[in-house]
């Protein structure tokens, strides 16, 4: 491009300083919210597998089997019957922090005499030994932990917690390098050790292979033909991708809600760049009659709208980074909630999402710089429309816009429902709702305008002039709009959609939550965890005065051909019917069928896995696979991952497991809740329990889920923050515009008083139209949201409730932006002394 | 150097057409000056912007220095401006964001001219103009009258055939504008350029070798 007309954009963007500042600010904001969740959950996943390859080493298969675990004698038959050479017995399992219960880390037992064709480093090869040995497999309790971890220091002894025992560990040696290698939470322990502290003597969590070479298909099928029944040989590989797995639509749903972060920024963009073409139209014009040519006109603006792009992408990847480092502990901490356990230490940076970042901020600026850049294009030499005739073609097709807002609303929520486009059709079809309300907004604008007509009576020339002003400007009111009206929809779907779902838990802890007082041994959490008594004791708590009655519950996991899967198994033939709700309408008969043996599975389960009412499951038994009919589908918000429910009386059938995981105690009345608690501790001594209320339970249970959407607030405010910039750019924008008028005004006997008064209307007015707009947008944002994007990502269903106070909270949040964004104009305006105004052309 | 022959355009407002010029036949030979008169609104501005190749004719045939325009393509039209023809408007004529000097190099760097060439060009038209000590200034510090005399050297920097000129001095007061008018005259004659100018200026329109007036979209050539 020629160097003159080089210098005319920049000189322009430097002439407009709070114009460029603010399109900057925009891209910048919506990169670096787009950047930081996709780094945020990257880091998580890559410390998972990064830790999983340390764990797994250089297996490419393993047998496991639930939390009920294989038999020692297992390997021995695969390495003397079978003849596999590289084989590791593993014993895996959390224990908790006695000096502070809340943290976990993982105990790994291994055999070091068979570590060496596994994880060669924790071999007993002196060659390749960094530890000693001696004292790892002698000395009871001994770990090893990751060097420098000053929790787990040489030569410590370390009390933890695990299925409500305390246990001594001792540190005998050092792991270096363990942080890097993804060992950071990790303790080894010789598998004996292992064995005896995690209380599965005799048991192995899991058995780490290698098939590899010529002969793998043949190991593969004499390996299968020893396992017992609750076995499974599986892909190590296969097995982490699953688990990763489970947290995708998690993270995808973070990214589509910073994706609408860029969508706003790109908004601003939109407007600034149009703004920045209508304010130079002569100039434009001048340049064609001087023989530049359309193209080069292309060029220019679009070469402006790549140095915005570039500059705000530069400042987004690296907010981003910054941000990404505060957001990946809320992604950590919410995938442990929820998810399994994962360590990060340090953000990753994967090229991959920077460069996903530039594209996004790059690309995303161009585009939305298109339209108004073809625009500059058509500015013909002939002499450039007036500013009235280019408003007069605004109006003209803002009913054809609005028709073609409501065909992709429509077209959008067709999109979402369609059951085939799975969850990106739904986000898709989001995308395409929100474009379509953003073209009604020069029919909200004038709509606006109508209803403001008597406020000239009402508020005098201020009020008359801003009501004219709307539809004068409508090009850019209509911007503004647009973009407010997307972030307060945000704010109102987002809000509905979360209150929606506390409602429905809350209302489901409520019926699910009947007993008074609630025992479980201290324990990690998300491990299967048994309560160690002895029916003596248990038959003391039941017998307890004040106790009403007792009921157990028995929580294992189970090796299926989906993955792991949650039994659930209750001690009653027929739970109390008010705890668990069941889908469909007639749940008598259900009971009755669960009563005679078939189970009950939850709601995430049967979305998951397409099962239904008269289905049937297979699980596996220790007799074998055995089938099991499905009675019916019971609403759960426990977990995402899906549970089968059966009563004890079918799992003594088929399993030999006496253990309980828990026990809820009915009381006769809730005064003696203490005296209980106090009694069920000491009776089950020596075994460390921990006893809660109800009222505990409940807040534990919305205290993970407020965790869980701590994220989403932060997303929210983000998305919010951008939309106010454009607020505020397109309010400037549609002021300084209106800078020649205002100053005729001035000189015509205007006070500046009167300006304020009119700028401020008009910002009001700019806000009534926005909230008009975006409360049913808002509205149908929640509806796909909860009915469509829940119900596909985790298999929720959800109770939509809309409180009342979101909707006028919406109505604040639109006019409170709208006239903070008219401050800073009014006040320039109201300065400036009417002469200079009317000069500047 | 310049002939049209059966020009006609049309507009098409609210869906009535308004013919503003119906078959216009007309000539002007090289280093001729031809005054475009009539009233406002009868058409003036709209046949300068056909011979530059702004816009484009429903009928007829437009041929300058030898070329036919009116059947070029757009691009093509713009390249043939940008080399052939030199412009003063009445507004709007200066790029507000560059210098004075930068403004006459603009036609320059467009026709490809080296910048040690253009820096000479620029600094003798802006001596010639008597603006001299003004080059680094931004054409809003500028008089009226200034910024036509500028606007008039931008015409002229890159040395066109053709100087088409739209009611130049009908934003400036009288005195001044005879002074640019004058200075606009001067250096297209010293030049030997071909002119048409669109001007309400008697005095003008008599200083000129001839006069086209348009009424009711057809032209009249007035002599003298
Ligand atoms: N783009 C356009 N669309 C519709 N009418 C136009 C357009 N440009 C000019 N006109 C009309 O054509 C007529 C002649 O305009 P113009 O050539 O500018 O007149 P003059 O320069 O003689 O004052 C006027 O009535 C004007 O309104
Ligand atoms: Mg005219």
């Amino acid at each position: 491009m020629a160097r003159l007309l080089r210098r005319t954009g920049i000189r322009y963007l430097r002439r407009h300083p709070w114009q460029f500042v603010l399109a900057v600010g925009g891209v910048a904001l919506g990169v670096a919210v787009a950047v930081s969740v996709a780094l945020a959950t990257a880091s998580a996943t890559r410390a998972f597998v990064l830790t999983n390859e340390a764990l797994t080493g250089t297996a490419t298969h393993q047998i496991v089997a639930g939390s009920e675990g294989l038999p020692d004698e297992l390997y021995r038959q695969l390495r003397v019957e079978v003849g596999v050479r590289a084989a590791a017995p593993v014993v895996e399992g959390f224990v908790a922090l006695a000096a502070n219960p809340a943290r976990s880390v993982r105990l790994l037992g291994i055999d070091p005499l068979a570590e060496g064709s596994i994880r060669n480093q924790f071999g007993a090869d002196p060659a390749t030994r960094d530890f000693p040995l001696g004292e790892l497999l002698s000395e009871s309790g001994a770990v090893l932990a990751a060097a420098g971890d000053e929790r787990f220091a040489l030569g410590q002894s370390v009390p933890v917690l695990v299925d409500g025992r305390q246990v001594q560990l001792h540190v005998v040696g050092a792991v270096r390098g363990a942080e890097d290698s993804g060992l950071g939470d990790v303790l080894l322990a010789d598998i004996a050790t292992a064995q005896e502290v995690l209380g599965v003597t005799g048991r192995l969590s899991r058995i780490d292979l290698r098939l590899d070479g010529v002969d793998e298909d043949d190991l593969v099928r004499r390996v299968q033909g020893i396992l017992p029944a609750t076995a499974r040989l599986v892909a190590a590989q296969a097995r982490a991708d699953t688990t990763v797995q489970m947290t995708r639509a998690f993270e995808l749903n973070l990214q589509a809600m910073s994706l609408l972060a860029m969508l706003c920024g790109l908004f601003l963009i939109y407007n600034t760049m149009t703004f920045s073409v209508v304010q130079r139209r002569e100039q434009f014009g001048a340049l064609r009659a001087l023989g530049v040519t359309r193209a080069e006109i292309l060029r220019l603006v679009l070469a402006e709208a790549t140095l915005i792009g570039a500059v705000g992408t530069v400042l987004g990847v690296a907010g981003g980074i910054g941000l990404g480092n505060g957001l990946v502990r809320l992604v950590t901490r919410t995938i442990n909630d929820l998810y399994f356990v994962v360590t990060v230490r340090e953000l990753a940076l994967p090229p991959l999402t920077i460069v996903t970042g530039v594209v996004l901020g790059m690309g995303g600026t161009l585009l939305a710089a298109l339209i108004p850049a073809a625009e500059a294009t058509r500015v013909s030499a002939r002499l450039a429309l007036t500013r009235s005739v280019l408003e007069e073609r605004a109006l003209r097709t803002s009913p054809r816009l609005a028709a073609v807002g409501v065909g992709g609303v429509a077209a959008g929520f067709a999109l979402a429902r369609w059951s085939g486009g799975g969850l990106a059709g739904a986000f898709a079809g989001l995308l395409l709702i929100v474009l379509g309300a953003a073209l009604m907004a020069p029919v909200a604008v004038r709509l606006v305008a109508v209803l403001a007509a008597p406020l000239g009576r009402l508020a005098g020339a201020p009020g008359l002039m801003a009501a004219r002003a709307m539809t004068a400007g409508l090009s850019r009111t209509a911007v503004a709009v647009a973009a407010l009206a997307i972030a307060v929809a945000v704010i109102v779907g987002v809000g509905v959609m979360v209150t929606s779902f506390r409602m429905t838990l809350v209302n489901w802890l409520g019926h699910t939550l009947q007993a008074d007082l609630y025992v479980s041994p201290v324990s990690p959490r998300g491990q299967a965890a048994t309560l160690p008594l002895d029916p003596a004791q248990l038959a003391a708590v039941r017998a307890a005065p004040g106790v009403q009655r007792t009921r157990s519950i028995r929580a294992v996991s189970l090796e299926t051909e989906g993955g792991a899967t949650q039994l659930l198994v209750v001690e009653h033939d027929e739970p109390d019917r008010q705890a668990y709700r069941l889908r469909g309408d007639d749940p008598d008969i259900a009971w009755q069928s669960f009563a005679d043996g078939a189970v009950l599975v939850s709601e995430p389960y049967a979305e998951r896995r397409g099962v239904a009412a008269g289905d049937v499951v297979t699980l596996p038994t220790p007799s074998g696979a055995r089938v099991f009919a499905v009675a019916g589908v019971f609403y759960s918000y426990a977990s995402d991952r899906g549970a089968v429910m059966m009563t004890r009386g079918v799992y003594d059938l088929w399993w030999d497991d006496p253990g309980i995981s828990g026990l809820s105690v009915y009381l006769d009345s809730p005064e003696s809740a203490q005296a209980v608690a106090e009694f069920t501790r000491n009776a089950l001594r020596p075994a460390l329990v921990s006893v809660i209320s109800n009222r505990e339970l409940r807040e534990q249970s919305l205290r993970v889920f407020d965790r869980t959407f701590l994220i989403t607030g932060v997303l929210r405010t983000l998305v919010t923050m951008v939309a106010f910039a454009g607020v505020l750019g397109a309010i400037l924008a549609l002021q300084l515009e209106r800078a020649r008028e205002h100053g005729m005004l001035r000189a015509t006997g205007f006070t500046p008083a009167q300006l304020w008064q009119t700028v401020l209307w008009q910002s009001s007015l700019i806000g009534i139209a926005a909230a008009i707009l975006a409360l049913p947008l808002g509205w149908l944002l929640a509806w796909v949201m909860i009915h469509v994007i829940n119900k596909r990502s985790f298999g929720w269903t959800l109770q939509m409730t809309v409180p009342a106070e979101v909707l006028w909270q919406a109505l604040l949040v639109a006019v409170g932006a709208a006239l903070i964004a008219g401050i800073y104009p009014a006040a320039r305006i109201a300065r400036t002394p009417p002469a200079i105004v009317l000069r500047e052309d | 150097m310049v002939r049209v022959q059966g020009l006609g355009k049309s507009y098409v407002e609210a869906g009535a057409e308004h013919v503003i010029l119906a078959d216009v036949d007309g000539e002007i030979a090289a280093g001729e000056f031809v005054a475009l008169v009539g009233r406002s609104g009868s058409g003036k501005s709209t046949l300068l912007n056909l011979i530059a190749g702004i816009d484009r004719p429903d009928l007829g045939e437009i041929w300058v220095g030898g070329s036919r325009i009116d059947t070029l393509s757009e691009r093509e039209r713009t390249l043939f401006r940008r080399a052939r023809v030199g412009f003063v408007f009445q507004f709007f004529n200066l790029i507000a964001t560059l210098t004075v000097a930068e403004n006459l190099q603009l036609p320059l760097e467009l026709v490809g001219r080296t910048r040690g060439d253009a820096d000479g060009i620029v600094a003798g038209l802006l001596e010639e103009i008597g603006l001299a000590d003004r080059g680094a200034a931004f054409p809003d510090r500028l008089s009226g009258g200034e910024q036509q005399r500028v606007a008039i050297a931008r015409a002229l920097v890159h040395d066109p055939d053709l100087i088409i000129a739209d009611e130049p001095t009908g934003n400036l007061d009288l005195e001044t504008g005879e002074q640019v008018l004058g200075m606009l005259g001067r250096m297209v004659r010293e030049r030997g350029r071909t002119m048409l100018m669109a001007t309400h200026s008697r005095e003008v329109a008599a200083r000129a070798d001839r006069r086209w007036r348009i009424v009711e979209g057809r032209l009249q050539d007035e002599q003298g």
